[in-house]
């Protein structure tokens, strides 16, 4: 290989090294220096083209994506509003905020599914967390764990919109389960949500609310069941 | 149907950036490299099923970009002016402001499609030659010269700012 083809080459793919190359950089050192002058140039090039990427860009293609393949059904005012509150209390937005207003509900179409993905992006990392840490967790609101409600592999406090809550994922055998209990929110009635991705549901408890989050067809009313009746409200 | 959601989510995290960035330097507009990689990864949903190996996923996510703009934007050409400079600029830490960094995205800006295009693929995804000809349709031979004359130009550019610029010091 001479130098003009080996030139040629090392423009085109600065990274190339096969053995006619490598050969040919093994006796030439101007060739050797032209090699090093591209990697150089091939490092300001990639710096140049790594533009930012939007914050939160898979987040919000999960989140449109969930959105846009919604079954098509044709939705009665109070279900919308129903929608808007179960995505809300997954996005962490006060309850007090959701009643009529149509900028609102756009607003959470960009924000809710964000919150969801971030958990499912987290998943992986939690691991099984033992009773005795739920139920610490668990009793900075007053609320009493008289027995396990299945495999929780994350607990903590959280504030959703405001008001202190429990953050818990609990471990199905069909997907995690996010949970959201809220000693100090009124929810009205049960609410459901459900896209393409996901399902949610918003029960209300004793002296307060608990939301639900899971993939869609998750079992959620099941994982509400044993939770309402593992936790006692003081 | 767990799966599916876990591969499509999987997908989505490992890929969105990388085919932002592409889909930028592809159609040269923030807002549309956005509209890009919704609707790309709206048709991946549908094909999540066969999507189970990462790098024909992003083969796969690529090409329908590709597919995507053309249908969709090939006959807009954003005009390239000072703006499409400014939203470029970047508030990460260790960002090069300097001139020739902008010297430079300004040159790829301009740098003509069938030149900027191998060029992405080749600097963002690290494809070869080959795999670069497979996605773009063209021979390997092709492909090379296309990188030559980009990275020629790219180069002659900023010399010739360098140029500009020592006359001016002068």
């Amino acid at each position: 290989m001479n130098c003009l083809r080996f030139q040629h080459l090392v423009i085109a793919d600065p990274h190339l090294r096969d053995e006619a190359c490598l050969e040919h950089l093994r006796t030439c050192n101007s060739c050797r220096e032209f090699a090093r002058e591209m990697e150089e140039f091939d490092r300001e090039l990639r710096e140049a083209i790594d533009i930012e990427v939007p914050d939160r860009l898979a987040s919000q293609v999960l989140l449109k994506q969930s959105l846009a393949s919604r079954p098509r059904v044709s939705f009665t005012r109070t279900a919308a509003y129903a929608l808007a509150a179960s995505i809300m209390f997954t996005a962490g937005v006060s309850l007090g905020l959701f009643l009529p207003d149509r900028s609102l509900r756009g607003g959470l179409r960009e924000t809710v599914p964000i919150h969801i993905n971030e958990w499912v992006e987290a998943r992986d990392s939690y691991g099984p967390v033992p009773v005795t840490k739920v139920s610490q967790v668990l009793s900075g609101f007053g609320l009493t764990l008289n027995k396990s409600f299945g495999n929780v592999t994350y607990a903590v406090r959280c504030v959703l919109g405001g008001n202190e809550a429990v953050h818990l994922v609990v471990a199905e055998e069909d997907g995690p389960v996010t949970v959201f209990i809220m000693p100090d929110v009124d929810s009205g009635a049960e609410t459901f949500l459900d896209t393409e991705l996901y399902s949610g549901i918003i029960v209300p408890c004793q002296k307060g609310s608990m939301a639900l989050v899971g993939h869609r067809g998750a079992k959620l009313q099941t994982v509400a069941d044993r939770i309402q009746d593992a936790v006692v409200w003081m | 149907m767990w799966d599916n959601h876990a591969r499509f989510t999987a997908i989505v995290n490992a890929c969105s950036a990388d085919l932002y960035r592409y889909a930028f330097w592809l159609c040269r507009d923030r807002d549309t490299a956005q509209d890009l990689v919704q609707e790309t990864f709206a048709r991946a949903w549908k094909s999540v099923g066969s999507l189970r190996d990462d790098k024909a996923a992003k083969a796969w996510l690529i090409t329908t970009l590709r597919r995507e703009h053309a249908r969709t934007f090939s006959r807009e050409r954003p005009q390239i002016a000072d703006a499409d400079l400014e939203a470029m600029a970047d508030t990460r830490p260790g960002y090069d402001t300097s001139a020739e960094a902008w010297q430079l995205r300004r040159a790829l800006l301009n740098l003509s499609r069938e030149y900027r295009e191998p060029l992405i693929l080749q600097v963002v995804y690290g494809y070869s030659c080959e795999e670069i000809g497979s996605l773009l349709d063209l021979h390997v031979a092709a492909v090379m010269t296309r990188l030559f004359r980009a990275r020629k130009y790219l180069k002659s550019m900023l010399t010739e700012d360098e140029k500009h610029h020592r006359g001016a010091i002068q």
